[in-house]
Formats: C-alpha cells, structure tokens, sequence
C-alpha cells in the first residue's frame, strides 16, 4: 500500500473533469431567441428590416450594408477541466446559433435561415468568420465546423 | 446518512440548473431616463444629443440604434469585432424632416 502512494497521489493530482455548463453562460450572447410569435410576424415578402429591427433590436452583426442582418447565439454545453497537481487548462464544447434575416435593396425582408455549428475549445466569433459562416448555403464550405447546419425556419 | 442525501441533492439541483434555460428577446417600456423619447415629437438632433452617436445605423441614416444598459444609460462602447452585448437595444425610426416616428426597446438579454 505505502509502496502505490505516490501513484495514487499521482492519481488525485491529475485528472480530467467534464461536466455540463450551460446554465453558467452568462456571456449575454443570446439574441437569437427569437419568439414564435416574432418569428410568424416578421414574415419575408411583408416585414421590412425597420420591422425586423424594432421587433428584436440591433443585430449582433450586420453585413451586405445591411441586407443581411445576423442574431447570434452563443450556446456553450459542456466545459472540461485538465488539471495536472497544480496547473491546468480548460475549455468548452458547444453550439453558436445564428438566425439570418436576408433583405433586398429596398429593406423588404426576402429570407430567413438558421444556420448553427459546433465548436470545441473557443468559438470564433470575429465577423469575417460569422460573414462566411451565414452566407447562403454556404455552411458546407466551412473549414472545421463539425456538425455545422443551414435550414430554413420551420423545416 | 443526512449528509449524503443533502450532497446528493445538492449535485443533483446543480445539474438540472445546468440544463439551462431558454430566452426570448421582448419588447418593453422605455425607462424613466428616456420618457423624453417620444415619437412624432423627439427629434434626430435632441436624440443625438442626448443619447450621441448611435452603434449602428440603417438605411442611410433613417434607423438608429443604441445599446443600453437595463436603466436607459449608455455602457462602455464595444470592441467592432465583438458582437452585441448589452441587455438593452433601443432602436429609433426618423421620418425625412428628422422626427422621431418609431421607437422600440428591446430586452435582449
């Protein structure tokens, strides 16, 4: 027993925990939850973007000058904790959400599509990322989505 | 025994907390710091005065909107790479001689 203390030691100090952390977001990034109800009235081919923005608000990001507009949601599922004696390292898995509201040259709102993928460690949120990342049917050409979806509302 | 079954509940409560919860962004009532915002009376310049410049603007101008915090003030200015962040998105409709004829606050979070 004396002689496997330090391995059990060894043991104790070292491990991995991953746990799940969803409730402990409170990173603020969460407006894509958009209600059904918005969701009904700000139907394409009659809602205009003043309509989109005075129902849910400034987008997180906008690009086209405006002609797509992208509401984010930051999901994060399960963090993880290495620890070695005194030191570690962590990280997270989850999912960002994104709700595209698409415009046409005169603000009538024309689509809208949910598009969502995967992230392990840190999502990449810089907009040329989020920009590639929402264009139409573009979802499958992003490098190392892992799990990346495009569909449109309601399907 | 008490004190197993209280750690069981306890870890037990912490993972249906972590389950998570949804939310829906919603319209609400302007606070008392912006009851001076009122539509068909307010205009562009006294809203840029009071408010300055807006985070974002639409449609060459003709929709501004501000991020808030829960009580009407403005928060430290964001990063332009970083999303949108605070709980509050005031967005403000001007018609062509610059009044006010829209406005929504938005509780984003």
């Amino acid at each position: 027993m004396v002689r496997n203390a330090p391995i059990l030691a060894a043991l104790l100090l070292c491990g991995c925990i991953v746990f799940p952390d969803r409730a402990l977001d409170s990173s603020g990034h969460k407006r894509g939850y958009i209600s059904e109800q918005d969701r009904a009235q700000l139907a394409p081919g009659r809602a205009t973007r003043e309509d989109v923005l005075c129902t849910v608000g400034a987008p997180d990001y906008g690009f086209d000058d405006g002609r797509r507009l992208v509401y984010w949601i930051h999901e994060r599922r399960w963090s993880w904790i290495f620890y070695i004696v005194l030191d570690g390292a962590g990280g997270e898995f989850g999912v960002d959400h994104y709700h595209v509201f698409d415009f046409d040259a005169q603000g009538l709102l024309v689509g809208r599509r949910d598009c969502s993928e995967s992230y392990e460690g840190e999502s990449n949120r810089s907009p040329a990322h989020v920009e590639r990342a929402t264009r139409p049917a573009a979802a499958h050409a992003l490098p190392n989505l892992g799990g990346a979806t495009s569909r449109a509302p309601g399907s | 025994m008490r004190r197993p079954r209280r750690a069981s509940a306890l870890v037990l409560a912490l993972l249906a907390g972590s389950c998570g919860s949804t939310y829906e962004m919603r319209r609400v009532a302007l606070p008392a710091r912006l009851e001076w915002l009122r539509e068909g009376v307010t205009t562009r310049d006294l809203a840029f005065t009071l408010l300055g410049e807006p985070d974002a603007s639409f449609e060459g101008g003709r929709i501004a909107t501000w991020e808030l915090e829960a009580d009407g003030s403005r928060g430290p200015a964001r990063e332009a790479s970083e999303p949108q962040w605070a709980p509050r998105s005031l967005v403000v409709v001007f018609d062509a001689g610059g009044s006010a004829v829209r406005v929504s606050l938005v509780q984003t979070w």
